[in-house]
């Protein structure tokens, strides 16, 4: 997996860069923070809080907490690891202060997103939030399928395999603009049948 | 909602794979900061890829990045104003001490005459070790001062010796007979006998019946 450990370095140093942006006074570097990591978040605090308007007070909490112990992060960790870890603190003292017992055993970071605890976010989900998360990922997924097949190669190599630019212009034998314009054209693409779900989510009380 | 221009999405999507050059990323982050449209189109993006991943997530309300931002602009400066509060009433609470204190020296005539002269802090020598039969030091009642003064409580020259207690631990026979006296006539009782008078200072027994 060095192709996606490479991947990831690309996008732990555009967290960094964001981070110092945040550091030096940069406010709306936060919010692209916030709106990169706050559905990622927001299934981690919806765990231990499973109820939709308090699962969202708690996650922006726990943005905010974050914000404000942001001159403390020095990079030594991922970005989300460090925040994952303020958002599951401030879920646990959200659930004691509420008199609630928050539970026992705790996930790691890098663990969390695929461990089992997964499957229990889905169960404790209300059947509407289900469906429409259901219809997201099937959205993404089936939209992608439907790609074009250069489209499909670039966005899969991109997004699943975590190529750089110029491994996948290697391999689909092409220029490195060419690479990033269809991966660009094929986010549109998802973008389209994303937007009107989205839409729809969010009108929803 | 106004169309985004093309050309500015595709540099988008290449800087949040990490491949935009850097004049063209510090070009789109001017953007950014101004445009909201772009960061909303960021956002779809990355959950998009979340999702590609096969990352749990949960679709948060539309306006959770205002209300972030709101909250971060509000309390967070009250916070970070009240250290600064803190700081300057400890610093306020010494400037006032110090002020005060050459007043409260002077203030006391009848003490400037004392034998005792003021001994600088720095060369105040360590306390004596207690020895184990202190002997009686006998003080006068200080003259009564309008304020308490530092000199209220002078050094004495103990001549090394203990802090002074109470008499009638000036004599140890003296202690040990009044223990044995008052103890003899309940020893063996029930109730293990009565408490005795202690002198001053002297520690109280553990156990009633010893």
């Amino acid at each position: 997996m060095a192709a996606g450990a490479a991947a990831r370095m690309g996008d732990d140093q555009l967290d960094l860069e964001l981070v110092k942006r945040v550091q030096a006074g940069d406010n709306s570097a936060f919010d692209l923070l916030v709106r990169k990591y706050q559905h990622r978040i927001g299934a981690v605090v919806y765990r231990f809080v499973p109820d939709h308007a308090e699962s969202q007070d708690v996650t922006q909490e726990a943005f905010i907490r974050a914000y404000r112990a942001m001159g403390n992060f020095r990079g030594d960790s991922q970005f989300y690891t460090w925040l994952y870890r303020i958002a599951v603190n401030t879920a646990k003292n959200h659930l004691v202060a509420t008199k609630r017992r928050p539970p026992t055993a705790d996930i790691a970071a890098d663990d969390a997103e695929h461990h089992a605890g997964a499957g229990r976010l889905h169960d404790h989900d209300t059947p509407e939030h289900q469906l429409l998360r259901q219809e997201i990922e099937r959205s993404v997924s089936d939209t992608v399928a439907g790609l074009p097949e250069d489209l499909r190669q670039a966005i899969t190599l991109r997004e699943v395999d975590g190529r750089s630019y110029e491994e996948i212009a290697q391999l689909m034998q092409c220029p490195i603009g060419t690479v990033r314009s269809r991966i660009f054209r094929a986010r549109e693409a998802i973008d389209r049948q994303l937007r009107p779900l989205m839409d729809n989510e969010r009108v929803r009380p | 909602m106004t169309a985004i221009d093309p050309q500015l999405l595709e540099q988008l999507s290449a800087w949040m794979d990490g491949e935009l050059p850097a004049d063209e990323a510090r070009f789109l982050q001017r953007r950014l900061r101004n445009d909201v449209a772009l960061r909303e189109q960021w956002e779809r993006w990355q959950l998009a890829s979340a999702c590609l991943h096969g990352q749990p997530v949960r679709t948060m309300d539309a306006d959770l990045p205002a209300r972030i931002a709101a909250g971060i602009a509000g309390p967070a400066d009250e916070r970070t104003r009240r250290p600064a509060l803190g700081w300057l009433a400890t610093a306020a609470a010494a400037v006032f001490a110090f002020a005060l204190l050459p007043r409260m020296l002077a203030e006391d005539p009848g003490r400037t005459a004392s034998p005792v002269a003021p001994v600088p802090m720095a060369s105040v020598p360590a306390p004596a070790p207690v020895s184990p039969t202190p002997d009686v030091v006998a003080l006068e009642p200080p003259a009564m001062s309008p304020l308490p003064s530092v000199r209220d409580f002078p050094l004495v020259d103990t001549g090394g010796k203990g802090w002074p207690r109470s008499p009638l631990l000036a004599d140890p026979r003296a202690r040990d007979g009044l223990l044995v006296r008052g103890e003899l006539p309940w020893r063996g009782t029930v109730a293990g006998g009565r408490p005795l008078p202690l002198p001053a200072d002297e520690p109280a027994p553990e156990t009633a019946d010893e």
